[in-house]
C-alpha cells in the first residue's frame, strides 16, 4: 500500500514538473474577437482571419450572431483581418500574453438604406435591388422583391437596409422601369429612388390622380352650378 | 339612428343624387371594416370633415346629439385596448413596439380579467376603434342631413318589395318625430315634479313608467293615424306610382368616381402595403 502511494505521488510530481517546464507560448490562450460595424452593432457572419508573424494563416472562422468569435492562440504576435462581402473591413495587430484577451474591432461597414418611393409618395414594393462595386465590378448584394415596408406612424416607404463595406457602389433598382445611382459609401447613407414604379405603385398613383382630379372637378362644377342657380 | 334630420340647403352635397351619396357612404363603411390602425382612419376622418363642411353640417348640433356615442366609443375603445398586449395580436406593427408597456394595470395571474396593461399597440387600437365610431356616426349624419328619406326610399324601392320598403321608410321617417314626442312628455313630466336622479336601479326603472306609458300611447296613436291615412290612399291595392326618378348629373358621376377611386386606393394600400393593419 505504501509503495503504491509512493508510485502515484512520484507520477504526479513528474507530470507537474513537466507542465511547469513547458514554455508559456505552448499553452493556448482564449482570445475573444468582437466585430462591430460603424454604428457599434454586432457584425455577424464576418470572416475572421488570423495570421502569425510569419504571415501564415492560423485561424479562419465566422463571427456569431453577437458579432464575436472565441479562438485559442498561443502566446505571441498576430494580425487579425476581418472580411465582409469579400472586402477587408478591419484589421488589428494583437499580442497574446498569459492573460485572456478581448479584441474589439470596429469595422468600416456602413448602412446603406435604399428607399423606393415612386414620386416620393407611393412605395414601390415589387422591385429588385442590385448593388455593384464600381471598382471591382462585382455584384455585392441582391435584394429580391418584395421590399419591406416598416411600420411608422407618419410615413410609408418601401425600404431595404444593406450593410456594405466602405467603397464606391452602383445601386440599380429594377421595377417596371429602372433607375441607377452611384454612391461613395463613406458613412451610413440613405438613397432615395423616386422614379421606379411597380404594378401596384403605378395603379395606386393613377387611381390617386383620378380621385384628386374628380374631387377638384366636382367642387368646381358644383360651386359653378350653385352660383348659376343663385344668379338665375 | 338619425342624429340630425334632413335640412333643405343649397350645397353641392345636398344637390347630389342619393345614389352618389349612398356610394360614398358605402365606401366609408367598407373602409371602416378594413382598418385596425389609426393612420388611414385619420385620412378618412379628414375627408369626411371636408365633405361635412361642404354640406354645411351643423357640427354643434351633431355634437350635442351624438356626444354620448362619441364618449361611449372613447370609453369602450380604450377600455378594451387594455387587453391588446400580446404579440400574436399584431400583424404589421413590430411586436416589441406593440407590446411596449406604458402602465401595467393588473398582473398576469389576476383572476377573470388576466393581464391588462396600457401598451403602445393597445393605444393605437383604441384610437382606431374610437375613430371608427366617430367616422361612422358623422358619415351617417351627413347622409341623413343631406338626403331626404323619400330620396333614399326611391333607391330601396327598386330592390325591396314595396311594402317592406314602406316599413323601412316609415321607421326612419318617424324616428325623429318619436324622439321629439318623448322629449315633450319628459318636459311635461318634469314640470309635474318627475325625477329620475335616484341611484337605485329599481327606483330608476320605476321612474321611467310615467314616460314609457304615454310614449307607447303616442306611438300607437301615430301608427293608427298612419294606418288610417294609408287605407284612405288605398295602400296595398297595387304597386304605388313613383313620383320622382333618379337622374344623374356630371357632378354625381364625378362624386361616385371620386368615392370609388379613393376607396380602391386605400384598399390597394391595405392589400399591398398593410396600410391600416395592426
Amino acid at each position: 500500500m505504501g509503495l503504491e502511494c509512493c508510485k502515484v505521488g512520484g507520477i504526479m510530481l513528474v507530470v507537474t514538473i513537466l507542465i511547469s517546464s513547458l514554455p508559456a507560448s505552448a499553452i493556448p490562450r482564449a482570445v475573444k474577437i468582437i466585430c462591430t460595424d460603424s454604428e457599434g452593432k454586432a457584425l455577424c457572419e464576418a470572416l475572421v482571419l488570423v495570421y502569425n508573424l510569419k504571415g501564415e494563416l492560423v485561424f479562419e472562422g465566422l463571427t456569431r450572431e453577437n458579432g464575436s468569435i472565441v479562438i485559442k492562440l498561443n502566446e505571441g504576435n498576430y494580425t487579425i483581418h476581418v472580411i465582409w462581402l469579400n472586402t477587408l473591413v478591419g484589421s488589428k495587430d494583437i499580442y497574446v500574453s498569459k492573460e485572456p484577451l478581448i479584441v474589439l474591432i470596429n469595422c468600416s461597414v456602413y448602412y446603406l438604406k435604399v428607399i423606393v418611393n415612386f414620386l416620393y409618395l407611393i412605395p414601390s414594393r415589387n422591385v429588385d435591388i442590385v448593388v455593384r462595386n464600381t471598382s471591382s465590378g462585382h455584384v455585392v448584394k441582391v435584394v429580391p422583391k418584395p421590399l419591406e415596408i416598416p411600420y411608422r406612424l407618419y410615413s410609408l416607404s418601401a425600404e431595404a437596409i444593406l450593410k456594405l463595406p466602405r467603397g464606391e457602389y452602383e445601386v440599380v433598382v429594377r421595377g417596371i422601369n429602372l433607375q441607377t445611382k452611384r454612391i461613395a459609401l463613406r458613412k451610413s447613407t440613405t438613397v432615395l429612388f423616386t422614379q421606379v414604379y411597380s404594378i401596384e405603385s403605378i395603379t395606386i398613383f393613377i387611381l390617386l390622380m383620378v380621385a384628386v382630379t374628380t374631387c377638384l372637378s366636382f367642387i368646381f362644377l358644383g360651386k359653378l352650378k350653385i352660383q348659376k342657380l343663385k344668379e338665375y | 339612428m338619425v342624429f340630425i334630420e334632413f335640412e333643405a340647403k343649397s350645397t353641392i352635397i345636398h344637390r347630389l343624387n342619393p345614389v352618389a351619396k349612398l356610394v360614398w357612404f358605402g365606401s366609408i363603411v367598407i373602409l371602416l371594416t378594413l382598418y385596425l390602425e389609426p393612420q388611414p382612419l385619420l385620412i378618412i376622418f379628414l375627408l369626411e370633415l371636408f365633405v361635412g363642411t361642404l354640406a354645411r353640417v351643423p357640427w354643434r348640433k351633431l355634437l350635442a346629439r351624438a356626444w354620448w356615442a362619441f364618449l361611449l366609443s372613447v370609453f369602450g375603445g380604450y377600455t378594451y385596448s387594455l387587453w391588446i398586449n400580446k404579440p400574436s395580436q399584431f400583424w404589421r406593427i413590430p411586436p416589441e413596439l406593440g407590446c411596449r408597456t406604458i402602465l401595467v394595470l393588473t398582473p398576469k395571474e389576476t383572476p377573470l380579467i388576466g393581464y391588462t396593461a396600457v401598451t403602445v399597440g393597445g393605444l393605437l387600437w383604441g384610437t382606431a376603434v374610437t375613430l371608427k365610431v366617430f367616422i361612422g356616426v358623422i358619415a351617417a349624419s351627413i347622409l341623413t342631413f343631406t338626403t331626404p328619406v323619400s330620396d333614399l326610399a326611391l333607391i330601396w324601392i327598386k330592390f325591396l318589395p314595396y311594402k317592406l320598403s314602406f316599413i323601412c321608410t316609415t321607421g326612419i321617417r318617424f324616428y325623429p318625430v318619436m324622439i321629439e314626442k318623448i322629449q315633450e312628455i319628459m318636459a311635461a313630466a318634469k314640470s309635474r315634479g318627475w325625477d329620475m336622479s335616484s341611484k337605485n336601479p329599481i327606483k330608476r326603472i320605476r321612474a321611467t313608467f310615467p314616460i314609457v306609458i304615454p310614449a307607447s300611447r303616442e306611438a300607437i296613436l301615430l301608427a293608427d293615424k298612419m294606418a288610417l291615412a294609408m287605407e284612405a290612399k288605398a295602400f296595398g291595392v297595387r304597386k304605388p306610382t313613383v313620383l320622382k326618378t333618379i337622374k344623374f348629373t356630371w357632378n354625381d358621376v364625378l362624386f361616385i368616381i371620386f368615392s370609388i377611386s379613393l376607396t380602391t386606393v386605400l384598399f390597394l394600400m391595405w392589400w399591398f402595403y398593410g396600410f391600416g393593419m395592426l
